[in-house]
């Protein structure tokens, strides 16, 4: 028990050493530093490598197992979406990191929250600012986390309170007692000088209480916190204060600093403050080894004295007036301690010598030049620059200007250029189809030449374009080159047709809005701009002019005669239309240009007036001999033709001429036609078409009624070909079937006549086409080249024996003549439905004789005025004799009654009319009059023909007018050369024709 | 000659389109349906003897200004502001095509006769024709000859008439490759064949009505009293040839015998200003006219006579 006593008696410290057991040797020696191995729980070696300093990871220095590491896959479905793992420092780490010893000891440790260290507390808040207040909260300021120290802690565990002194418990006297010393007393000697003071005053304060009250015992008062004045946080000697920049406002004022030093550095006011040189300890000099040595009682040179002299203002003063030599002042004066501070001025600036007193605007990027404002730059060029980048002869303008004024281009030199660069290029293929498609010669869809860099590539766009234009653009691949892939040669193509639509002629989408001025439409060929066949135009300029003015009153006439309500023949015009062939298929109508792939409206000039134009201009210089005006027409194969013609018509002249001045003194009536009051000629002419003629085609659209006039020729000439000279000028085509006529019958076997001869048949072929079906059998009976005439005129009624003279009378004359019915062969429409028995004319006869008095006077004596009118009818009359002044006679002799706008006499006369025809005697025919003509009921033979004088009236209403003009224009321009050529030309046509010519009207007569 | 065939004079029916003014009203091709272009932007195909509104053809992106039945009445074709043509099917009410090209607003329409080509003429003086049968979405060909805005066009089957403001009406004839250009003198609102297709019936700017012969040009006759200065207002013959009717500016339907060229009869349209569209039925004697907002369908047969019929 005293054994347990004892072991109970003492205290035991720390932890026992084990006990060991005997069988183990203790080794002697402590192990050497080197065997002393840092080992993990498993007993590997923890540190090894490089120095050990190096220290194993994972298994075996692999990672984490045996089978090394996986790394994790990204799995993420509908349902369990991935989270984004945020990978701690610690799923890397082994276990031994975790451990005490490792890396990351996992050992418990003052959150964040309770960390005294403050900053990053606050960092956080700064870090995440979404309370409502910025800043810091105010309750974290005055809510702190306890922090207490170990002492503290001890303290309150024996019982302390904050605010309680340390010690044993006192007594309250005791307490009262080291107040007062605490008052008297100063410093840390409060405890005992309290103790003290207790003992002293406990006998004063207290004496009743002090039997109750001194079992009470109280806390010691605490003890005041020394003031100690700052840490020591340096190494530098006690006392030392080093050296301190700071800027001047950072500078606070306190006593135990005194001035600092300050001197400007880098611009900057910096005061340095604090000891710059402690007191060596081997210094005997030191007589105050306790006097601090500031920076501020140093000299530091300018900036030094310049400091002390603010400090020292007198001084400065001072100075400063013995610097400005002012020593004294006047008496009551004092010197000023200021500067006097005066304007500062400064010097002009010098220019610089390369200065150019001219403001040149920047130039913005976008900003284009102006003569970039252009386009491509192929418009800056002028022609002969862009035809020699072309290499190739300024065509354009001058073939325009050549095609004016009348001399001729030597070669088309679009053909010449052509023909040099196939000898140049030897695709002989490519050269073979071009050759092949040149022929066509049409107008490429424009002149410009988009691949002229590449003469070959432009070659075959040219190529393209007429293929194009035969609309055999299928066939375009055999003109590539082999070398092409297919693929090439695709995009080749649509890079054509892009470049095809891109540069059509202006022509085709502008050009039909405006007229153009200078250039007259009238030259057929001139309208795409690749001008390429000029036609041999032996025209002067005034006549060209003439067209071109005539060209463009076209539409202004026909509005004209609009306004007059003269519809019909002077509103109308006709012209060649080419459909598209898919259009045609749709509307299930053959192609009427098969052969054609043009497609639209070819633009010629305006042919009516042209004509006109032309004939006006003729008249006076070559006095009927008049110089045809051909390619009227539009057909292609006229076209091809176009030289041939022109050499046949200019050698032969216009038989329709003239004649009658010729022959003998003009009559009468021509001057009379010429220089009469156009209003009167006009408004009957008109009346009479109006009135009369209700199936006119455009005098020179032929496409319908072309082939009609040789039969009607060829019954003139039956009979009275001789006669035909003396008709007025005549279109072209009519003299051309003329002459032709002529030389079918042999009179005149030139070989310029058959070469017409078979370029009308060709025509012929081509009219016919255009022609109604319904015609077709009087088409063949009258075709011009029938060996014998007979049986066009067999064809007729026996009872029209009389209808052919009237006939030949009517052919030469300009005259009126009406329209006989009884000629009717075959009516390609008839009309039908209501207006089958209507008398339409009648009614607008009526309706114009309500319209305007004037109009109706005219139009009732209509036959009246119209036969003294033209002479040359007249004195034709006389001539022909008294058959054909039996026609004029009967035709004047139209009752007027027959005019009359009831309705229900004209269906009788018609009635009278159909039943009569068959059989009408000429007396009858014509007193039903041409009033009485329906549409209906007209041949295009008898329209034809009244078409023929239809435009010999015309011309003499135009024909005064022209006249004046071209005198005019005569006596302005005196380019005698040329007309005087033209002149020489038509005599000598006039000649070569005048066989013929001169002949037939002695024949006739 | 007259004939004994009454033009349309009463009043049948007063259709409420709804759909803005109605630009234009159209006789489907056997006269049992009609379509109503709208200002706003929609077509509606009516039964007119009904007075039923059938389907409603959104889809323009203007004004529509004419429209089309085909003749087999399985597609619409309408036109207008939006300078555009578009191609409907009836039945779904889709629309099936959409042709573009115009440079300016389309006028007016026609149909070919087995519908396998859409004439349309617009303001750019162009008439384009584009065809249905195959995907082409580029004009068989453009009839650009007009030189200013073209308001009318009409098949006839180997002619194209148009008329236009440049005071010409023109005939393409297709199978003689002519064109024949008739001047008139004032712009021309309204050009329209006469059944038997040997006249054209031309409405002038200058309140005036002329018939001329298709051929020649000539003027046959002309008709006055109405008012026609400033709207496109379209005239028509009668189904019988018998009469001739324009619109007016003056809330009439004019009527005049063709041949005597007198007023035969006015249709009175009360309340309304201009009528400007006019479509005759194509065998009955019915007509129908557009008006600010409604449709007018008049008969020659009083309605006591179609209820008793």
């Amino acid at each position: 028990m005293s054994d347990s006593d004892d072991d109970e008696d003492f205290a035991y410290y720390g932890t026992p050493v084990e006990q060991l057991d005997e069988d183990e040797s203790i080794p002697r020696k402590a192990p050497r530093l080197e065997d002393q191995i840092a080992k993990d729980k498993q007993g590997r070696r923890r540190f090894h490598g490089a120095f050990t300093g190096g220290f194993s990871a994972g298994y075996f220095n692999s990672v984490g197992t045996k089978e090394g590491w996986t790394p994790s896959t990204f799995v993420s479905s509908k349902g369990q979406r991935a989270e984004t793992k945020r990978v701690k420092p610690q799923d890397f780490m082994d276990d031994e990191d975790l451990g005490v010893f490792g890396i990351s000891p996992q050992v418990i440790q003052a959150t964040s929250n309770f960390d005294s260290n403050r900053d990053q507390v606050q960092r956080k808040r700064v870090l995440d600012p979404s309370g409502p207040i910025p800043g810091i909260p105010v309750l974290e300021e005055i809510l702190r986390p306890a922090s207490e120290t170990v002492g503290v802690k001890l303290l309150r565990r024996l019982g302390w309170r904050p605010g309680q002194g340390v010690g044993p418990r006192v007594s309250r006297q005791q307490k009262r007692l080291s107040k007062k010393e605490k008052k008297r007393m100063y410093g840390c000697q409060g405890p005992q000088g309290g103790d003290v003071g207790n003992n002293s005053s406990d006998g004063d304060s207290c004496d009743s209480d002090n039997n109750t009250e001194s079992k009470i015992t109280f806390a010691p008062d605490d003890v005041d916190t020394l003031l100690l004045p700052q840490a020591k946080h340096n190494t530098f000697g006690m006392g030392y204060i080093p050296l301190d920049r700071t800027p001047v406002l950072g500078v606070a004022a306190s006593l135990l600093n005194p001035t600092p030093l300050s001197f400007t550095e880098k611009k900057k006011k910096v005061l340095i403050r604090g000891q710059a040189f402690g007191v060596g300890a081997f210094e005997d000099v030191d007589d105050d080894i306790y006097a601090t040595e500031d920076m501020s009682i140093y000299d530091f040179g300018e900036d030094k004295k310049q400091n002390s002299e603010k400090r020292d203002k007198n001084a400065y003063s001072q100075q400063d007036k013995a610097m400005f030599g002012l020593t004294e002042a006047l008496k009551g004066f004092k010197l000023s301690s200021k500067p006097h501070n005066c304007i500062k001025s400064y010097p002009w600036p010098t220019l610089p010598s390369d200065f150019i007193p001219l403001h040149k605007p920047r130039r913005r990027r976008f900003e284009r030049k102006e003569n970039e404002l252009q386009g491509l730059g192929r418009h800056d060029m002028t022609v002969k620059q862009r035809a020699r980048s072309i290499e190739e002869q300024p065509k354009a303008v001058v073939e325009i200007r050549s095609g004016v004024k009348g001399y001729t281009p030597k070669v088309p030199p679009q053909n010449v250029m052509q023909k040099k660069s196939e000898k140049t290029l030897d695709t002989s293929e490519v050269d073979q189809l071009y050759e092949e498609f040149k022929s066509s010669e049409k107008k490429l869809g424009s002149d410009f030449k988009p691949f002229s860099k590449d003469p070959e590539k432009q070659k075959r766009y040219e190529l393209y374009l007429r293929m194009k234009e035969k609309g055999q653009k299928g066939q375009f691949y055999l003109a590539q080159p082999r070398g092409m892939t297919e693929w090439e040669k695709e995009r080749e193509v649509r890079e054509f047709a892009r470049a095809a639509q891109l540069f059509q002629p202006l022509t085709t989408t502008m050009a039909t809005r405006f007229v153009t001025a200078s250039v007259s439409d009238a030259l057929p060929q001139l309208k795409d701009g690749l001008n390429v066949n000029v036609p041999k135009v032996d025209k002067t300029n005034a006549g060209s002019e003439e067209i071109a003015l005539l060209a463009r009153d076209t539409d202004d006439d026909q509005m004209k005669a609009a306004r007059m309500k003269m519809y019909g023949q002077m509103t109308q015009t006709t012209q060649d239309w080419y459909p598209d062939r898919l259009l045609c298929r749709r509307f299930n109508v053959p192609n009427p240009f098969p052969e054609s792939s043009f497609v639209g409206l070819r633009k010629t000039k305006k042919e009516k007036f042209s004509l006109f134009g032309m004939m006006n201009a003729e008249i006076e210089d070559t006095a009927g001999l008049q110089k045809p005006r051909h390619k009227s027409e539009q057909k292609i194969d006229v076209e091809e033709a176009t030289h041939q013609e022109d050499g046949i018509l200019e050698d032969h002249p216009e038989t329709y001429g003239l004649k009658v001045p010729v022959d003998g003194p003009p009559t009468m009536d021509l001057f009379k036609a010429i220089f009469q009051d156009s209003d009167s000629d006009t408004d009957d002419d008109d009346k009479k078409t109006d009135d009369t003629k209700p199936t006119h085609k455009n005098v020179e659209a032929y496409h319908g009624t072309a082939n009609l006039l040789p039969q009607k020729l060829t019954v003139l000439d039956e009979n009275e070909e001789n006669k035909s000279p003396v008709t007025e000028i005549q279109e072209d085509p009519v003299s051309r079937f003329l002459s032709s006529i002529r030389s079918d019958q042999g009179k005149q076997n030139n070989a310029d006549n058959v070469t017409e001869k078979r370029k009308i048949d060709g025509r012929r072929k081509r009219v016919s086409r255009f022609e109604p079906q319904a015609e077709d059998g009087v088409h063949n009976i009258q075709y011009p080249n029938c060996p014998s005439l007979e049986p066009s005129i067999s064809i007729q009624d026996s009872s029209q024996s009389t209808e052919q003279s009237n006939f030949r009378a009517d052919l030469p004359k300009p005259v009126f003549v009406p329209k006989k019915k009884e000629s009717v062969a075959t009516k390609p429409t008839p009309s039908k439905g209501i207006f089958a028995n209507v008398d339409f004319s009648a009614l607008n006869s009526l309706w114009n004789s309500e319209a305007s008095s004037s109009q109706e006077t005219s139009t009732l004596n209509n036959i009246d005025q119209i036969q003294p009118k033209p002479g040359v009818e007249n004195s034709l009359a006389e001539v022909k004799g008294a058959a054909h002044r039996e026609v004029d006679s009967d035709s004047s002799t139209d009752p007027e009654s027959e005019y009359g706008p009831a309705v229900p006499s004209h269906l009788r006369h018609q009635a009278q009319m159909v039943r009569s025809v068959p059989t009408t005697s000429v007396d009858l025919v014509q007193k039903l009059g041409e009033k009485h003509r329906e549409k209906l009921n007209y041949s295009g033979w008898v329209e034809k023909n009244e078409g023929k004088e239809k435009k010999a009236s015309k011309k003499h209403k135009h024909r005064d007018k022209h006249k004046h003009k071209k005198e005019k224009r005569k006596k302005e321009k005196k380019s005698k050369s040329h007309k005087e050529k033209k002149k020489k030309k038509k005599k000598q046509k006039h000649i070569s024709s005048s066989s013929s010519s001169d002949s037939s009207p002695q024949s006739s007569e | 000659m007259v004939s004994s065939e009454k033009p349309p004079s009463y009043l049948v029916r007063v259709m409420e389109c709804k759909q803005g003014a109605v630009r234009a009203v159209r006789f489907n091709v056997d006269g049992e349906y009609c379509l109503t272009c709208g200002s706003d932007k929609s077509v509606k195909l009516w039964n007119p003897h009904k007075g039923t509104l059938l389907h409603v053809y959104a889809g323009h992106g203007y004004e529509v200004l004419d429209a089309r039945g085909s003749c087999d009445n399985s597609l619409i074709c309408s036109c207008g502001m939006d300078k555009s043509v578009m191609i409907w099917n009836v039945s779904t009410g889709e629309s099936m095509r959409k042709f573009r090209g115009h440079a300016a607003r389309v006028n007016c329409l026609a149909f070919n006769e087995e519908s396998t080509v859409i004439l349309s003429g617009s303001m750019d003086g162009t008439v384009r024709v584009w065809d249905l049968r195959s995907r082409r979405y580029d004009p068989i060909q453009i009839l650009d000859e007009a030189k200013d805005s073209v308001m009318t066009v009409q098949v006839s089957t180997p002619l194209i008439l148009t008329a236009s403001l440049d005071s010409y009406t023109r005939i393409y004839d297709l199978r003689n490759g002519q064109l024949i250009s008739n001047c008139i003198g004032e712009g021309v609102t309204c050009a329209s064949f006469s059944g038997d297709g040997q006249c054209v019936l031309t409405s002038t700017m200058n309140s005036s009505l002329k018939l001329m012969d298709k051929d020649t040009g000539e003027l046959l006759s002309q008709y006055s009293g109405h008012i026609s200065k400033d709207y496109k207002v379209e005239s028509c013959f009668t189904q019988s040839d018998t009469h001739v009717l324009s619109g007016s500016e003056d809330g009439n339907v004019y009527c005049w015998d063709l041949v005597q060229s007198t007023l035969a009869s006015r249709l009175q349209h009360k309340g309304s200003s201009v009528v400007h569209s006019l479509s005759p039925h194509p065998s009955q004697p019915f007509l129908l006219t557009a008006s600010l907002g409604q449709v007018w369908l008049w008969s020659s047969h009083s309605t006591e006579d179609d209820e008793c019929s």
